[in-house]
């Protein structure tokens, strides 16, 4: 069964983020009081969350972000173990189906009410720019994919492969910057099957490559395959295709990236 | 990156592919789709079908495809609210199929849609055969033919359209009034927004005058109505005029944006004036308000 999470309206959400931003994580940390007061709930589509089950959740997110060094600052490293395990952490233990995760209030919620410290912990900004706002309401640009929590969900939803022994395996592989290649263009990010296919092809081709000696870099080869696959997105339908063929075509591009990289000249 | 202008192959010419009205069921029977679905609900699956008639030896012509060659046509679904993609069911093709009609369909779980749902048939290359010529496409999944426009289906019903909220402005905020009536939350910096993803109109419940002409309609609203009407237009259009982007080049945002609603929106109330010129014209208050009442025809109730 699905649960229904409480929506805090972009209103309070905005007036709290910019609170949030100018405090510490300690701070936050003693003033969480994830009130129910004021927040609505869809009114179909699952069971409404418990308040006990909210506190449990903030408890297991706090888990994680411990062993990744909060309150202190997380390293690189540190907050990208903590994104991959939250991601997954969130995607299993919510029961969130995909409608309900599209709302952006449900991810103010957690943001604003549930979890703000750990928001300000995983993005401390710097001096002159505290953390964005946008992490905690999540309303720019690219819209959900900048909360600090919705981002993470979307991705282990994207990135899930059942009946792997791993399912979440692919967020572990893949850095910050590939996840973001493959996940903030609509066209892609759209068709699961194609992502899925796409990011393994490209991680063993990468893979092959450097144990033959590859100089390609890994950023470039990501990048610019990418920007092949974009170009076929408008006229390919790979999801009316077998994986089997999805998989041969991402392999040829990438194959394509390969080969003209390795043509050009390497800077020194 | 612009969207594609020309194939670099041949395609199909439309008129080769027929597609029959989508029906969708409905309480037990196949009715044919509504614009709107006013009670939808993400608990429930919807079962859509539509039957389509490809004459395929003429679709091989146009594509100038080899007589080995196979084709696919198949339902492709989308959610711009989830931004999920699906197919429901296809039907492979072969030169001597002739005339084909085959029924195609699609069971679409509630729980992977939100705001809308768009459906479409394409007729896509499955094998490119032996020896395809310059132009013939080569690549299986490459698209011979898409049904355009696609077939839309608004969920969440008249609510979907425009985000509308009540909330109670004394609970928890300092920043508005609680004796307001409403307030748009937008960002004008940032037209490339999904629209239902960002702008909400915010009506205060305890204000229960505003909060009855939103919820209900009633024609002793009227007046209240049309003042949120105008204050939204008049906001939005004000606050898109004032970036630079959105006037400079309007056509850059996409489908379901806050700028292609608001570039729409113009198109209805100032079919024909350039952008640059509505701008210098809303720089002076006095000569472009009640020309923006006029186009609304706001109070006028028609």
């Amino acid at each position: 069964m699905f649960s229904l999470y409480p929506r805090l309206d972009l209103l309070r959400a905005h007036h709290l983020a910019r609170d949030h931003a100018s405090k510490s994580v300690i701070e936050l940390a003693t003033q969480i009081s994830p009130s129910l007061e004021g927040v609505v709930f869809a009114p179909t589509g699952g069971n409404r969350i418990e308040r006990a089950e909210l506190e449990a959740l903030r408890n297991t997110v706090l888990a994680r972000a411990s062993s990744a060094g909060y309150p202190g600052a997380p390293s690189e490293t540190g907050a990208a173990g903590f994104d991959a395990e939250c991601a997954a952490l969130l995607h299993t233990t919510m029961r969130l189906h995909p409608s309900e995760a599209s709302h952006i209030e449900v991810w103010a919620f957690l943001t604003c009410q549930l979890l703000p410290d750990v928001v300000r912990w995983r993005f401390p900004g710097t001096a002159e720019a505290p953390a964005a706002l946008e992490r905690y309401v999540g309303t720019s640009r690219r819209g959900l994919w900048r909360n600090a929590f919705g981002r993470l969900w979307w991705r282990a939803h994207r990135f899930h492969t059942p009946g792997r022994p791993d399912p979440y395996g692919l967020l572990a592989l893949l850095t910050e910057d590939e996840i973001v290649q493959l996940t903030e263009r609509p066209s892609l990010a759209a068709d699961a099957g194609l992502l899925v296919q796409f990011s393994g092809t490209f991680l063993a081709a990468y893979e092959r490559n450097t144990a033959a000696g590859g100089r390609v870099a890994r950023r470039e080869l990501i990048r610019e395959s990418v920007k092949r696959l974009r170009r076929l997105l408008p006229m390919t339908a790979f999801d009316l295709l077998d994986q089997q063929v999805v998989g041969s075509i991402s392999a040829s591009l990438i194959d394509d990236t390969l080969r003209t990289a390795t043509k050009t000249p390497v800077a020194v | 990156m612009p969207p594609v202008q020309q194939l670099p192959y041949f395609t199909s010419h439309l008129e080769r592919v027929t597609v029959d009205s989508w029906q969708l069921q409905l309480g037990g029977t196949l009715e044919p789709m509504p614009a709107f679905l006013p009670n939808w609900d993400p608990g429930v699956t919807l079962s859509t079908s539509t039957s389509i008639t490809a004459d395929v030896p003429g679709i091989f012509e146009d594509c100038a495809l080899g007589p080995d060659a196979r084709l696919r046509a198949g339902l492709r679904w989308y959610s711009p609210g989830t931004g999920l993609r699906g197919t429901g069911s296809h039907v492979d093709l072969a030169l001597t199929d002739g005339t084909l009609t085959s029924l195609l369909s699609a069971e679409i779980e509630g729980t992977q849609l939100a705001s809308s749902l768009e459906l479409a048939v394409c007729l896509i290359l499955l094998q490119p055969g032996l020896n395809p010529g310059p132009f013939t496409a080569r690549r299986p999944g490459t698209l011979l033919y898409l049904q355009e426009p696609r077939q839309r289906l608004l969920l969440e019903g008249e609510g979907g359209r425009f985000p509308v909220e009540l909330i109670d402005f004394s609970i928890g905020r300092t920043v508005l009034p609680d004796n307001a009536g409403w307030v748009l939350v937008w960002d004008p910096e940032d037209l490339h927004q999904p629209v239902l993803g960002s702008v909400r109109l915010y009506v205060n419940s305890r204000h229960e005058r505003v909060k009855q002409a939103v919820t209900l309609g009633l024609p002793e609203d009227f007046g209240i109505s049309e003042a949120i009407r105008y204050d939204l237009a008049r906001t939005l259009i004000l606050g898109a005029l004032q970036n630079d982007e959105f006037v400079n080049r309007p056509e850059a945002f996409a489908e379901d944006t806050v700028g292609a609603a608001i570039h729409a929106m113009l198109h209805v109330y100032f079919d024909g004036v350039p952008l640059h010129d509505l701008r210098s014209n809303a720089e002076q208050p006095s000569s472009f308000e009640p020309k923006l009442q006029a186009a609304l025809k706001v109070f006028w109730g028609e």
